[in-house]
């Protein structure tokens, strides 16, 4: 047996879904540690300085931040402790490879949620390597976080929510947003979202993708083009904007490192992002020990990962036997029905079909002799 | 099918009967002449000021270079109509040599601009260091480009493409572009993992984290595969970087 | 049905192909078989050490003098930039013990023609200034090497197709055909195809074709784990190794099983690859085919490493893998014929020697083919 130190639950990720996770679990006699790799906790909640959507049970109207601060209290009023500028390296079966504090430490669990997260998707057009093409996602943290400004006049490439909300506060940081551009032929995110930023005199162009960027060692003028039907760029459509930097905020791909080596079963969900892995209603995987939650399911957004973390909080715990069962059931099935919630109406319909697939795939899978499934 | 009969490009055995030894490059500069087939053409043999190309009365006959009188001026490369006279320098360091080849296309490189070096075919071979562009009077409007190589490709490099400005580079931090991707697919790499072998796509600081996605959409684009076929490589630690000594102060003993 | 070529190789690793390109140099029309891809198995998982110092005086010594005689010329040869590198080698002696060992090997190695120097540590760190200077010292010899074993296999795939010869990955061979007693052809996913001479050059895997004829393959996989560093500049003249290394492979019986390093037969191998990344390595396990990386073997691989070369303590690792290699009781290759089997050839159990004995593996096997 390794040396090191043992927990109930270790939780990988400190953002809403890994600090929800932690708190039902601690708050079930769990003695359970979050591990996050950031000097900061909180994950992405930090930088997201506008109001949450949703209803008030899900603190909707609440900024993000401060949902942050109000989760860390609760955590550490249940006794989680949390190791930050910790990064697990590597996953061997239940215990973790961990580097904290420049020391490598192997911590054995009994069972480990994996909130990992999701990263930026990158692009590749002519100049996308020159300095000054940005994730979406890195500007936020520079300006909401470090409180830089990375660049003085930009354009956004992708009109989800995350693309439109960037450039709206970019221009509450005092930058000038030249233009969003989307390649689809409509906007991607809410359309309230899309209204804050035309209303500032930004045009959102539909059908529309960046050719290239153009510069000397950093980027000094983008050139867009419209797409054709056959998708295709349309020479002639070419123009020129001065913008010396670009956000791209092309979707977000589940943070599955982890997950691969632990070597549990995967599914393939383009709605969600890509790979992820194959789970269960209690955000349980293939692995007896492995749970799952928040980005790393599926890219949604902080609601409904703070949901799901708590839903593997809930059952991790249980698996424990800390709870019992009915107990359980009854604090699980509040949750599930605020996740429902949460994925209704029309712009919920793509993930809530993506999810119910997981859990048919989950069942179908389990059902035909997966005898590691063991919820 | 091989040789500059049936392809256009000196086969080995050809290679082999023009190449000077490598102890010759070693010493310094020295001409290669790829000329193999009995031209009627003489040039050559006027440019070289001491004397070192021979082709003779009958102009037919291949030229023949005599490595001790040959200095490595380079005056014959540009003479020859069939530009097929290139240098080779390996003298000047341990792990790079230096080839010289005419070049008639604009645009022409710059000084210390790196660029892709081909080989017969034009294909790619090795990056490489433009050291010198020379475009003086006396080289008649064929300018001359000086390359620094890896000295194991100096037989192999023969002219150079400028990488694109247009290119797109899917591994930024092994500086592999979307053409080279493309290419490792068409040559048989059908997964990640593949495509990495043979380019060193992923192999980087970053692991893949930021290309592995642009890599498998390419594939995906070139087989026809479903993406949801396409697997990202192994997951093995650290998926993060850490310090060897971090990793040496750990006693798992399982 | 129809014979399709004259000889079939079995394995795209670097002895495969190999075979493939010296039995096609030969003339002979050769058809390369893969389940995988070129160099996906043990050759695209392991160092590129053409390291002479550590072969026992004899014919595995014989052989890899004249492999090294067939690499200074290969680059040429194939046509293809294998990364080779002449750089000489260096076996590390911690201790006085250890010294006495190498000093005993050294002796047979000279006799055999093979120049081989045991330096003091400070004379050893004159040349190779980031070894710790409270080793003992070092085997120096000049005739050690290195190459990009993925490099090789692919330069010698591509040779071998220039020469006519078919290299086919995605093929899985899943058993030799039988004829009136003798090895005429291999069925596959895709069909089956017939040939002189079957080449079985499928490492550690080989085993498994000879089995259902009642033939035990003495080749096991022996596991080795090794870390990549970032890139670097230049700081490692010379490929490294130590003296744990020969005493996992020759005196396994020296070996503390208490002891976390030995127990894993943890050796110290370093090269500094073309490309500025260290390779550093290396555990020697038997693990059956798992191919992870273990915790305890990277963590005892990096210690061992940091003993040796404390320079490296603030480099970064990026990343971890291992490749299986393919033991023999007696550390020998096993190649040539096998009885009862005729038209089988064996080109397989090269454990840590494959890329040393590649090409010569391959210049004999075209030669038996004649």
């Amino acid at each position: 047996m390794a040396t090191g130190q043992t927990f109930d639950i270790v939780v990988v990720g400190a953002g809403p879904a890994g600090l929800a996770a932690a708190i039902e679990a601690a708050k079930r006699g769990a003695r359970t540690l979050v591990v996050d790799e950031n000097n900061k906790p909180g994950g992405q909640l930090f930088k997201q300085i506008h109001k949450f959507f949703g209803s008030h049970e899900h603190r909707a109207g609440v900024r993000g931040y401060d949902i942050g601060r109000q989760l860390l209290d609760e955590a550490a009023k249940c006794g989680v402790e949390v190791w930050l500028d910790a990064v697990v390296h590597g996953l061997f079966d239940s215990r973790l490879a961990v580097l904290h504090a420049g020391r490598q430490v192997t911590v054995q669990a009994g069972r480990i949620i994996l909130a990992t997260g999701a990263s930026e998707n990158a692009v590749a057009f002519p100049g996308s390597t020159l300095p000054g093409v940005m994730g979406a996602g890195a500007i936020q943290t520079m300006i909401n976080v470090h409180r830089v400004l990375p660049g003085k006049r930009f354009v956004m490439l992708g009109s989800g929510n995350v693309g439109l909300i960037v450039c709206y506060q970019l221009m509450q940081a005092g930058a000038e947003v030249l233009a969003v551009v989307e390649a689809m032929p409509s906007i991607g995110g809410y359309g309230v979202h899309a209204a804050k930023i035309r209303r500032a005199g930004v045009p959102i162009l539909v059908g529309t993708t960046i050719s290239r960027v153009v510069g000397q060692g950093k980027v000094e003028a983008v050139v867009l083009a419209t797409l054709g039907p056959d998708g295709r760029i349309d020479p002639q459509s070419e123009r020129t904007l001065a913008a010396d930097t670009v956000g791209l905020a092309v979707g977000l791909t589940p943070l599955t490192e982890l997950a691969w080596m632990a070597g549990c079963e995967f599914f393939f969900s383009p709605k969600l992002g890509g790979h992820l892995p194959l789970h269960d209603e209690n955000m349980l995987t293939s692995l007896p020990y492995l749970y799952v939650a928040g980005d790393i399911t599926g890219v949604e957004e902080a609601s409904t990962a703070m949901e799901e973390g708590r839903l593997a909080g809930i059952a991790a715990a249980e698996s424990l036997g800390l709870v019992e069962a009915a107990a359980a059931a009854t604090d699980k099935a509040a949750v599930r029905q605020r996740i429902d919630v949460l994925r209704s109406g029309p712009f919920g319909e793509g993930r809530r079909l993506a999810k119910a697939e997981i859990l048919q795939q989950q069942a179908l899978r389990s059902g035909q002799g997966g005898e590691s499934w063991k919820a | 099918m091989e040789g500059v009969k049936l392809t256009g490009a000196l086969s080995a055995d050809e290679q082999a009967s023009v190449f000077p030894p490598n102890e010759r490059a070693e010493r310094g500069p020295v001409a290669v002449i790829e000329c193999v087939q009995q031209i009627p053409c003489n040039p050559c043999e006027k440019a070289c000021p001491f004397g070192a190309i021979e082709v003779g009365p009958d102009i037919t006959n291949l030229p023949r270079l005599d490595l001790d009188k040959c200095r490595g001026c380079g005056l014959c490369l540009s003479k020859c109509p069939g530009l097929a006279i290139f240098l080779v320098d390996a003298s000047k360091s341990a792990t790079e040599a230096l080839v010289m080849f005419p070049y008639e296309y604009l645009p022409l490189p710059a000084p210390d601009e790196i660029v892709d070096g081909v080989d017969r075919t034009g294909r790619f071979v090795a990056k490489a260091r433009v050291v010198k562009v020379d475009t003086g009077a006396q080289r008649e409007g064929t300018t001359i480009v000086t390359l620094a190589v890896p000295k194991q490709t100096m037989h192999d490099v023969r002219s150079m493409r400028l990488v694109a400005p247009g290119e797109v580079f899917l591994c930024r931090c092994c500086e592999v572009s979307e053409t080279e991707v493309r290419q490792a697919v068409r040559e048989g790499a059908k997964t990640v993992a593949a495509v990495k072998m043979r380019t060193r796509a992923g192999m980087g600081l970053c692991q893949g984290r930021t290309c592995r996605r642009l890599i498998s959409r390419v594939i995906a684009e070139e087989t026809g595969q479903s993406p949801a076929d396409i697997l990202p490589p192994t997951s093995r630690a650290p998926v993060r970087t850490l310090s060897l000594e971090a990793l040496a102060g750990g006693d798992d003993n399982e | 049905m129809n014979k399709q070529a004259e000889v079939i190789v079995i394995g795209g690793g670097v002895i495969g192909t190999s075979v493939a390109y010296y039995a096609a140099k030969a003339g002979k029309r050769v058809v390369l078989l893969d389940r995988g891809d070129i160099a996906a198995g043990t050759s695209g998982a392991c160092d590129g050490f053409i390291i002479m110092q550590s072969k026992n005086p004899g014919p595995h010594l014989d052989l890899a003098m004249q492999s090294a005689a067939l690499y200074r010329n290969l680059t040429d040869e194939l046509e293809y930039d294998i990364e080779y590198m002449s750089c000489g080698g260096m076996i590390v002696a911690e201790s006085e013990k250890q010294a006495q060992l190498l000093q005993g090997l050294i002796a047979k190695q000279k006799q055999a023609g093979l120049q081989v120097e045991l330096l003091p540590i400070a004379q050893a760190r004159r040349s190779e200034p980031l070894l710790a200077a409270d080793l003992w010292g070092a085997a120096y010899c000049a005739n050690d090497a290195q190459v990009n074993p993925i490099r090789l296999a692919q330069g010698f795939a591509q040779a071998a197709r220039r020469l006519g010869a078919q290299i086919r990955p995605g093929v899985e061979v899943q058993a030799l055909l039988v004829e009136n007693g003798r090895v005429c052809g291999v069925k596959t996913g895709q069909g089956e195809l017939r040939a002189d001479y079957i080449v079985n050059a499928t490492g550690v895997w080989a085993p498994a074709l000879l089995s259902p004829f009642g033939i035990d393959l003495p080749i096991k996989p022996r596991r080795g784990q090794i870390l990549v560093t970032e890139p670097l500049p230049p700081m490692l003249n010379h490929v490294l190794l130590c003296a744990c290394y020969l005493i996992a492979k020759y005196h396994p019986e020296e070996l503390d099983p208490t002891d976390r390093q030995h127990r894993l037969g943890v050796g110290l191998a370093v090269e500094q690859t073309a490309h500025g990344s260290l390779l550093v390595g290396s555990t020697r396990e038997f693990a059956g085919f798992d191919r992870k990386t273990t915790l305890a073997g990277i963590e005892a691989v990096a210690q061992h490493a940091r003993r040796i070369l404390p320079a490296l303590a603030k480099v970064n690792i990026i990343r971890t893998f291992a490749g299986l290699r393919p033991h023999t009781p007696d550390g020998l290759p096993i190649l040539g014929p096998v009885a009862g089997l005729p038209g089988l050839i064996m080109a397989a159990g090269h454990e840590g020697d494959g890329i040393a004995l590649a090409p010569i593996t391959g210049q004999k096997v075209a030669e038996y083919l004649k």
